[in-house]
């Protein structure tokens, strides 16, 4: 009866439905290869209407430049780049994956969200091309980012250093203090500090519910630089227990600083408005001078003010000199970086994945400002300030250590989850060993 | 943004809300018909009682099929492809219309199961023959228009139409007294059909029919068990229509996802089943009862405390000057997200050392009276108080505006044989006009209370369930979404689930008082 | 005293207010409030405004003061500026426009959001009140008992689905008219619906069954089918309470991030203002000044429904009074 009726009407509708004008959608700004300055751009060769969809963290201002970066590539490829980004990637990415709807690229802040993805099977090896470009322009630390299981699935996007220790040039003139070259010598001048009546550190853990990630780059930091790259590989790994005695020993280090009352919390309040105050609002007190010094990757340069008020120089308002190791000029830093990672191999994905890991990308993002990318024929000159020469130089170093971010590598459940609440606690009072053994327990099987 | 971008998202709402309405008209169409029409006697009496309405509808089909056509190259936003899609609407509405009345013409002196029979394997024969129409289109010069999606969607559709349809044939043969038990396995088994034969189907073909059978299938299943439910007399047909579409949605949506979080439970990161691991994990994690514990407050204080303070507050601005303005103040922090209403509240409890300067109204109250400021967020247990205010805070409203309104309806009569009797103010409230609210109040607390089991963005912004104020739903979404591990959120989920059974049978107990009353 | 109990709710019984017994009313009211009462109610009223208003506000206040000083210092030492709400409204960009596209998005999902989960739980709310048939009451407690089902465990099902059967229409819809983007609000829509019925169901049934059963009953005898009751009798009667679910449904779906998150598709497509609002806040909630002129910016439309509908509170009412 009338069943049938509707089911014929409903498909003679959808069966009349079509549109066979091709290029219909196409945008009018695409012009097609013969655009000028498209020369550099012809081997990606053009898509008529072509859209690839990427997925990332980055937001709002960096989004805007992000977008900006990759214009003239869209323009000469006619590939449509359209950038989501989300505050909910971690969790989103997943529930995407999972819903049969991933994106055709996204970039991975995480390399233990990347492994724990690749699991899922979503994620497809680099096409040639792409490994053929992280050959050429990063070194092997980086390329093994991308790397799981001895597959290579993307190649890395923009970079940063952690571990900076920020500070204010005029007040440390004005009583003779030095940076120091070694972590003893760092425990020295915070004592020096506090004698001078200034409160060495400021330091903040609170961040919404990331609320402790701050506290987890302080460890590594400790780790890495007292017990050298093998062993904070394995910990990473979690070959060794996660409360080896001797990440137990880097955690007391930091405590001495951290937890002593008469060394934090400068211009805030005391140990307890730590595990609450914003990472972003931590550092400012060394502008007043209420605070000697505050721990924070190379990104909190941008934090200082809203509209370039502060000068960021070795004789500006703030300058900031990398953690020392153990003996002088050991060079072992900790960062980060995005890892492109691929869920379609249609030739326009392909085709940007390859331009983002191109040089011509990095420095048409560099130059932007605000980041840094380890892309070996990067231009230092494009950065876009002395910080992030500083940093580029660093990571370019043949003699540095380079390793990622730790609590990033780790699987999700320790990573960013119980390490997190483990340093809330700890900071809360709690002792060394007992976090840590806590965040040993909750390690996956 | 564009204008064209603005015409599509408008068009959007314009279609979305049209094919809505058109769907429960039609749904309610069926209400109401006589089922009995005295069977008009002669043929051409039948042509004429159903003329008219087909003349108007293949004018209109027509007017659509021609009005489509003078538009295209007319005006810009006219695309070949709509122009198609409106001459081909048009012109097969006519032919299906001519159809019908043919049929109906033809088969007027058959039985009713028959007539339906008919009339669904021939809409199945004209599914499949679109089907395949469209499947050879690549072939066929005159239909280049038909662009690969829509022989997808021809296909996927197509089959299972098919198969539902002459499966359907076939139970309207089923005479009227069969039992109830008797109809609703037959629904099973065509649902049961569809598949079969859509997996014979897909045997050497390229293209997967995928799970477009499972979905006929189970649409049948609802069909089939919602028939069951029904009565065979006439009052209880209705409900069938009045029914079926939120059950649809309702099965897809959420019972079997309820289904697979059940079954989820069981499973670890892999997927793979490891028996009751999960619940062992849940209850020996160090702050696992904590957890419980926070959650059982937080579902004791908020319902009980919200609903008394929206009460009272109902009560005092009940009928008086500017009571407009009073309910808009105490709404508002329900037109807040809890995102929002998370935020400023950090911003009430914002903490600074007893040196400076607070910039937190609670911590600037508790210096004024001479204190020292507190960590609110932080001081154990008092944090786990501090993050319920919020949430009464927000639902206060809600209990006002429904109870509120359920004042209004306390009959004055009875407040004033009340007074008469010699009671006061607060006799009156509690002997009155809480009784006469009572369905009100317990409908108040139920959404009020599972509202606050589900509620995990509070916890989430304010402490992020540190410092001891974690709830189970927070630990729910932090395990299966943040740490990838969606076998412990499931089974949280399932703690939740048997904590909100108290509630579930308190409400059937009330329901079946009211019912044994009526 | 159980007729008292069980026929409660203002919709059933309109004609209480209905003109001819006001000054009864107004009688007894007179006698119930008493100061103390007034008081009480102010002490809440302010209560609970105080933490918007500080918020309000914040929003209009320098980015710095609001880090270093109370909103309340403003009284001694007031500095405003149009700053924030500037930078909320107005900084737009090539990848995310503008607040005023998804202001549109943000109506284009709430609209069809309330509206569609209203129409179909008061059909079936009006099943479960008046059409007597076996099993009704164990139906009626799956559907609420489906009120638990968390959402968050619902979102990567119902996503499997829609890709799955709605993706091929939405393209094909997209195919046949170019100028509808392929991202469309279907998929939310549905999301929004599904995750409202359990909850509208149950709040419906519970005002649609409290309607006296001798007034349907008369209505049958005149020889009424469900369709006429259902449209001449119920819906009229129980317009206060559908009302008032309608101003909650369009919060909820108003306010949302999390649906729309995961069904949306982010771009300014579809992407609502929470979304918008949430990225502007910045990746770790930094952006203070930010999030307090949002706030507001978003909180206006909720004010102006609740407006618009408690005005519809009272003639709900009235409508059925004159009725009855």
């Amino acid at each position: 009866m009338p069943l049938g009726i509707v089911g014929v009407a409903a498909l003679a509708l959808t069966g009349c439905v079509g549109d066979a004008e091709p290029g219909a959608s196409e945008e009018p700004g695409s012009t097609g290869a013969a655009a000028e300055g498209c020369e550099d751009y012809a081997d990606y060769g053009t898509f008529d209407g072509a859209e690839v969809n990427v997925y990332g963290t980055i937001l709002d201002e960096e989004a805007n430049r992000l977008n900006e970066s990759w214009v003239q590539f869209e323009e000469c490829t006619g590939i449509d780049v359209v950038y989501e980004g989300s505050a909910e990637f971690e969790a989103q990415i997943n529930v995407r994956i999972q819903g049969g709807n991933p994106p055709d690229l996204a970039f991975f802040p995480q390399p233990g969200l990347l492994a724990s993805v690749v699991e899922t099977g979503a994620v497809l090896p680099a096409p040639e091309s792409v490994a053929e470009n992280a050959q050429a322009y990063w070194n092997e630390t980086f390329q093994g980012f991308g790397t799981v299981d001895g597959t290579f699935y993307g190649a890395p996007l923009m970079s940063s250093v952690k571990g900076f220790v920020w500070y204010q040039p005029a007040l440390w003139e004005e009583n003779g203090w030095e940076v120091p070259t070694t972590l003893d010598e760092l425990d020295e001048l915070t004592a020096t500090i506090a004698e001078a009546g200034v409160t060495p550190w400021c330091v903040g853990f609170g961040s919404g519910e990331a609320t402790g990630w701050p506290g987890t780059d302080w460890l590594e930091d400790y780790v890495l630089r007292l017990h050298g790259p093998e062993v904070y590989e394995q910990w990473v790994a979690h070959e060794i227990p996660f409360d080896d005695p001797r990440i137990v020993e880097a955690l007391d280090r930091v405590g001495d600083l951290i937890k002593n009352p008469e060394y934090v919390n400068g211009g805030i309040g005391d140990v307890t408005t730590i595990a609450t105050t914003d990472f972003g609002d931590a550092g400012l007190p060394v502008l007043d001078g209420e605070c000697g010094m505050h721990h924070q990757a190379s990104f909190y340069e941008g934090f200082w003010s809203d509209d370039n008020s502060v000068t960021v120089a070795e004789d500006g308002d703030v300058w900031a000199f990398i953690l020392p190791g153990t003996e002088p000029d050991a060079a072992a830093v900790t960062g980060g970086a995005e890892i492109v990672a691929a869920f379609s191999d249609a030739e326009e994905v392909v085709a940007t994945q390859t331009y983002l890991s191109s040089p011509e990308w990095a420095n048409s993002r560099v130059s932007l400002g605000g980041v840094l990318s380890a892309n070996s024929e990067l231009d230092p000159a494009n950065a876009s300030s002395d910080l992030l020469r500083q940093a580029y130089e660093i990571l370019q170093d043949p003699n540095t250590t380079f390793r990622f971010d730790g609590s990033d590598s780790m699987p999700g459940a320790v990573g960013s989850g119980s390490l997190w609440r483990g340093m809330v606690d700890w900071i809360s009072g709690a002792d060394s060993a007992s976090v840590l053994a806590q965040v040993e327990q909750s390690w996956p099987q | 943004m564009t204008t064209m971008d603005l015409v599509g998202k408008l068009l959007q709402v314009v279609v979305g809300l049209a094919a809505f309405g058109a769907v429960v008209a039609l749904l309610l169409a069926f209400l109401d018909r006589p089922e009995d029409k005295p069977r008009p006697a002669s043929w051409r009496e039948a042509m004429r009682a159903g003329l008219r309405p087909r003349l108007v509808l293949i004018a209109a089909f027509a007017l659509l099929a021609i009005l489509a056509r003078v538009l295209y190259g007319a005006v810009p936003w006219m695309t070949q492809g709509l122009t198609n899609a409106a001459i081909g609407l048009g012109v097969a509405g006519i032919v299906v219309v001519l159809l019908q009345w043919l049929l109906d013409r033809l088969l007027q002196r058959a039985s009713a199961p028959v007539r339906s029979a008919v009339m669904r394997a021939l809409g199945a024969v004209l599914v499949v023959a679109l089907v395949l129409v469209a499947q050879a289109s690549p072939s066929i010069p005159a239909l280049d228009w038909v662009t690969p999606a829509l022989v997808f969607a021809a296909t996927v559709v197509g089959w299972p139409l098919a198969a539902a349809l002459i499966a359907t044939a076939l139970i309207a043969f089923l005479p009227d007294r069969t039992r109830r038990s008797v109809r609703l396995i037959a629904w099973l088994l065509a649902a049961v059909a569809v598949v079969a034969i859509s997996l014979v189907l897909e045997q050497g073909r390229e293209q997967a029919v995928g799970v477009w059978p499972w979905a006929a299938a189970a649409g049948l299943s609802i069909i089939g068990v919602l028939g069951y439910f029904a009565d065979h007399d006439d009052d209880s047909k209705p409900m069938l229509v009045f029914l079926m579409p939120a059950a649809l949605l309702l099965t897809v949506g959420l019972v079997y996802p309820a289904i697979r979080t059940t079954v989820l439970a069981f499973t670890d990161r892999t997927g793979a089943f490891n028996g009751v691991d999960n619940f062992v994990w849940m209850f020996t994690q160090p702050e696992a009862l904590i957890t419980l514990a926070n959650t059982v407050v937080w579902v004791i204080l908020v319902p009980l405390l919200s609903t008394a303070i929206g009460l009272a507050y109902a009560v005092f601005i009940d009928k008086s000057r500017g009571e407009r303005v009073y309910k808009m103040l105490v709404f508002m922090p329900m037109a807040i997200s809890m995102v929002g209403a998370s935020i400023i509240w950090r911003f009430m409890y914002a903490y600074r050392g007893p040196e400076q300067e607070q910039i937190g109204l609670v911590n600037q109250i508790i210096v004024w009276f001479g204190g020292q400021p507190q960590q609110i967020l932080q001081n154990s247990p008092w944090n786990t108080l501090a993050l319920i205010v919020v949430m009464i805070w927000i639902q206060t409203g809600f209990a006002m505006v429904v109870l509120s309104a359920a004042i209004k309806g306390v009959p004055t009569e009875q407040l004033e044989a009340a007074e008469i009797d010699g009671a006061n103010p607060w006799q009156r409230f509690a002997n009155v006009t809480v009784p006469g609210i009572r369905t009100s109040i317990v409908v108040v607390i139920t959404t009020i209370s599972i509202a606050t089991l589900k509620v995990f963005d509070i916890v989430r912004t304010m402490t992020a369930g540190n410092f001891n104020t974690s709830v189970v739903a927070n630990e729910m979404y932090t395990q299966a979404f943040r740490s990838g591990e969606p076998g412990r959120g499931a089974a949280l989920a399932l703690i939740l689930f048997l904590m909100v059974m108290p509630i579930v049978i308190y409400n059937v107990r009330v329901l079946n008082q009211q019912k044994a009353i009526r | 005293m159980s007729s008292v109990a069980f026929t409660p709710d203002p919709e059933i019984t309109p004609d209480r207010v209905a003109p001819a017994v006001t000054t009864r009313a107004d009688r007894v009211k007179r006698r119930l409030t008493s100061p103390w009462a007034t008081i009480a109610a102010l002490v809440i009223a302010v209560l609970w405004t105080v933490p918007t208003f500080g918020l309000l506000l914040s929003s209009f206040r320098p980015a710095d003061q609001i880090q270093s000083t109370g909103w309340w210092t403003f009284f001694s030492d007031p500095q405003l500026t149009l700053t924030n709400y500037r930078e909320v409204l107005f900084s737009g960009s090539a990848s995310s426009p503008q607040l005023g596209e998804y202001f549109v998005n943000s109506l284009a999902i709430a609209i069809p959001g309330t509206l569609i989960p209203l129409v179909l739980a008061c059909l079936a709310a009006y099943a479960f009140a008046w059409v007597r048939f076996k099993g009704s009451s164990t139906l009626f407690v799956i559907v609420f008992a489906l009120q638990i089902v968390p959402l968050q465990m619902a979102l990567i099902p119902l996503l499997q689905l829609f890709v799955t059967f709605l993706q091929p229409f939405q393209d094909a819809l997209h195919e046949a008219v170019p100028f509808i983007s392929e991202r469309q609000f279907l998929p939310v829509w549905i999301a929004h619906a599904i995750f409202g019925l359990p909850l509208a169901i149950f709040l419906l049934h519970n005002f649609i069954s409290a309607i006296p059963g001798d007034v349907i009953e008369a209505a049958r005898v005149d020889g009424a089918g469900h369709g006429q009751i259902f449209f001449r009798i119920i819906l009229p009667l129980a317009m206060p309470a559908i009302a008032s679910f309608a101003i909650f449904q369009f919060l909820w779906v108003w306010n949302d991030l999390l649906v729309a998150l995961v069904f949306s598709t982010g771009t300014p497509d579809t992407a609502p203002l929470t979304q918008r609002l949430a990225e502007l806040a910045g990746s770790r909630g930094e952006n203070w000044e930010r999030l307090t002129a949002g706030a507001f910016v978003s909180l206006v439309v909720p004010l102006i429904v609740f407006f618009g509908l408690q005005r519809y509170f009272v003639r709900g009412l009235l409508a059925g009074s004159a009725k009855g």
